[in-house]
């Protein structure tokens, strides 16, 4: 959590404030941009240039808003705009209805995912939903935040939230039956 | 209450925002229902894998980073309120050591630009070859045109005596070892035109990709060259023109048979047969390459079809590409305005001095000349 007080300072043109304050925030700006892009080259590249964006920035932060979400604004910005891929993600709506299918029960094991097929799941998932999982789970983000952050309305927030960890669930559920039981 | 229902519940759940009565109502809905229940087993299995991703960090400090782009911006920034001379008086020591890495740098690129050339006028016939070095030409003219703006602004900042600046450029730094004669003495000429007055180049090969730095650093002198004269700005090839003929006064041009000599006849004819030849790769010959850096840059920048102008406030930029003229914003980066299609060649750039307009040249393969402006604001383009 960033001081009101330097943020203030920042603005003012306190050069020392403002570089501080940098400090305080690349681990957040990096640690987004990495689990948008999937990719610590790319994930550099687009934190420096998030974080060079705020330098010259500063001065048009209002206190309106959270610090912390006009931050995460900037980032998923550059991550989206300029490190988007052509590769394909899924779609989301194919999987909408997957809670009906009939799940086998019995013999379902529930084993740990481990981290790397998170993170290729989430790097399937198209880009504002993984943005909103990343702003929920890597930033602890409310609802409330996420939306500020995305300039998304509450209701689509939500809606891509839960709809990203269906996903999710459905991708790993078949990476598990997948890798585990072959 | 249906299981679909109950799906937004679990969910809710997973984020806290269930009050204690409809978490009543999940729980005992989970009761009955064992699909549900699976489904929300694995969900909060889900949930809490994606609370312990691991936190990751960058491997090094992004601040330490970028903190040399950042001390650009601050030069960029101060610039318009200080005078030049306050500014030689007291360089900034870690603004001048960036500007002296990129001088050496400018040296290494001029050198590869040199052999580009050479590899391109040797083998006129040979298409693919050409083709393919006249990119990575056209690449290095982009870098190298903006390390020769950096040199121009540090030895602006280094030189207290206004007198012979080229003698002083040649002479002060101990990184021009590794540099070719064609940057020194590019560099040099490029010098004495800041120092003497605005500075008149307009840098057409700019690397359009390139280092940001880079980029802003040439916006910045740009900006300049179209307050005081934007006139010679707006022309691609006056730069050239001038250039040249400088060079030759100052006795820089020492080699004989000069490229410069043709194309400093008159600003338009240089500019058209930049323009012209270029995507042909049929310009001539520069055996002259020092005095010519320049103008060599502009041709090679015809043929990677580049071409590049910063409004005056540098909020905007414009690009030919395609046929066509894009606007972007030089802070995002983000597409305000594309241009039609043109057939024939662009060139002329010129942005209005209120920042509003810009206008171009289209010549046509008869030799027509039709021009257009742009209205940034409207995202409207008219021919004139």
């Amino acid at each position: 959590m960033v001081e009101p007080g330097l943020i203030r300072a920042a603005q003012s043109g306190d050069r020392d404030a403002l570089i501080t304050l940098l400090r305080e925030i690349e681990t957040h700006v990096y640690r987004t941009a990495y689990y948008i892009v999937n990719n610590e080259q790319d994930a550099m590249d687009a934190a420096q240039e998030a974080l060079i964006r705020i330098y010259t920035k500063i001065g048009s932060y209002e206190e309106k808003a959270q610090f912390k979400t006009w931050v995460q604004r900037i980032v998923t910005n550059i991550c989206i705009d300029k490190f988007r891929r052509s590769k394909p993600t899924v779609s989301i709506d194919e999987h909408e209805m997957v809670f009906q299918e009939k799940q086998n029960v019995e013999d379902e094991v529930l084993s740990t995912y481990i981290a790397k097929d998170i993170r290729e799941a989430i790097d399937k998932l198209p880009e504002h939903h993984r943005a909103v999982v990343v702003l929920r789970y890597l930033q602890d983000f409310s609802y409330n935040e996420i939306a500020d952050s995305l300039d998304l309305p509450l209701n689509t927030v939500k809606s891509y939230l839960f709809r990203a960890r269906q996903q999710l669930q459905t991708l790993l559920h078949d990476y598990q039956k997948g890798g585990v039981r072959g | 209450m249906t299981c679909q229902e109950v799906m937004d519940y679990m969910q809710r759940q997973l984020d806290g925002d269930l009050d204690e009565r409809e978490t009543e109502i999940l729980m005992s809905h989970l009761k009955d229902c064992p699909d549900c229940a699976e489904m929300q087993k694995r969900l909060s299995l889900l949930s809490s894998e994606l609370e312990n991703l691991p936190k990751v960090a960058p491997p090094y400090s992004l601040v330490d980073a970028i903190m040399p782009r950042l001390e650009q911006i601050e030069l960029q920034r101060q610039e318009p309120e200080e005078s030049v001379l306050p500014r030689r008086k007291t360089p900034d020591r870690s603004g001048r050591s960036w500007f002296q890495r990129y001088r050496a740098l400018s040296g290494v690129i001029a050198a590869g630009l040199v052999a580009g050339i050479f590899m391109l006028t040797y083998n006129p016939q040979n298409l693919p070859t050409a083709s393919e070095n006249s990119n990575a030409a056209g690449n290095a003219a982009g870098v190298a045109d903006s390390s020769l703006q950096s040199n121009s602004i540090a030895s602006d900042t280094n030189q207290a005596q206004n007198g012979e600046q080229q003698e002083t450029m040649a002479s002060d730094e101990p990184t021009k070892n590794f540099n070719t004669d064609a940057a020194e003495q590019g560099a040099g000429v490029e010098s004495a035109e800041t120092g003497a007055s605005a500075p008149a180049t307009e840098p057409q090969a700019r690397s359009f990709k390139g280092d940001s730095n880079q980029e802003s650093l040439s916006k910045k002198q740009v900006t300049r060259v179209t307050a005081s004269s934007p006139d010679g700005a707006a022309s691609n090839s006056s730069g050239g023109h001038e250039q040249n003929s400088k060079a030759e006064k100052d006795g820089n041009g020492s080699h004989s048979p000069s490229y410069s000599g043709q194309i400093g006849g008159s600003k338009d004819e240089a500019s058209n047969r930049n323009s012209q030849e270029a995507p042909d790769m049929g310009f001539v010959p520069p055996e002259n390459v020092d005095a010519d850096i320049f103008s060599d840059q502009k041709a090679l920048a015809g043929i990677a079809q580049v071409q590049q102008a910063v409004s005056p406030d540098s909020r905007y930029s414009a690009v030919v590409t395609d046929q066509s003229v894009s606007i972007y914003s030089t802070d995002s980066n983000e597409l305000l305005f594309r241009g039609g299609e043109r057939e024939g060649v662009i060139s002329n750039l010129l942005w209005s001095d209120d920042n509003l307009t810009l206008g171009y040249d289209v010549k046509d393969s008869h030799g027509n000349v039709s021009h257009y402006v742009i209205h940034v604001k409207d995202g409207t383009e008219a021919k004139q």
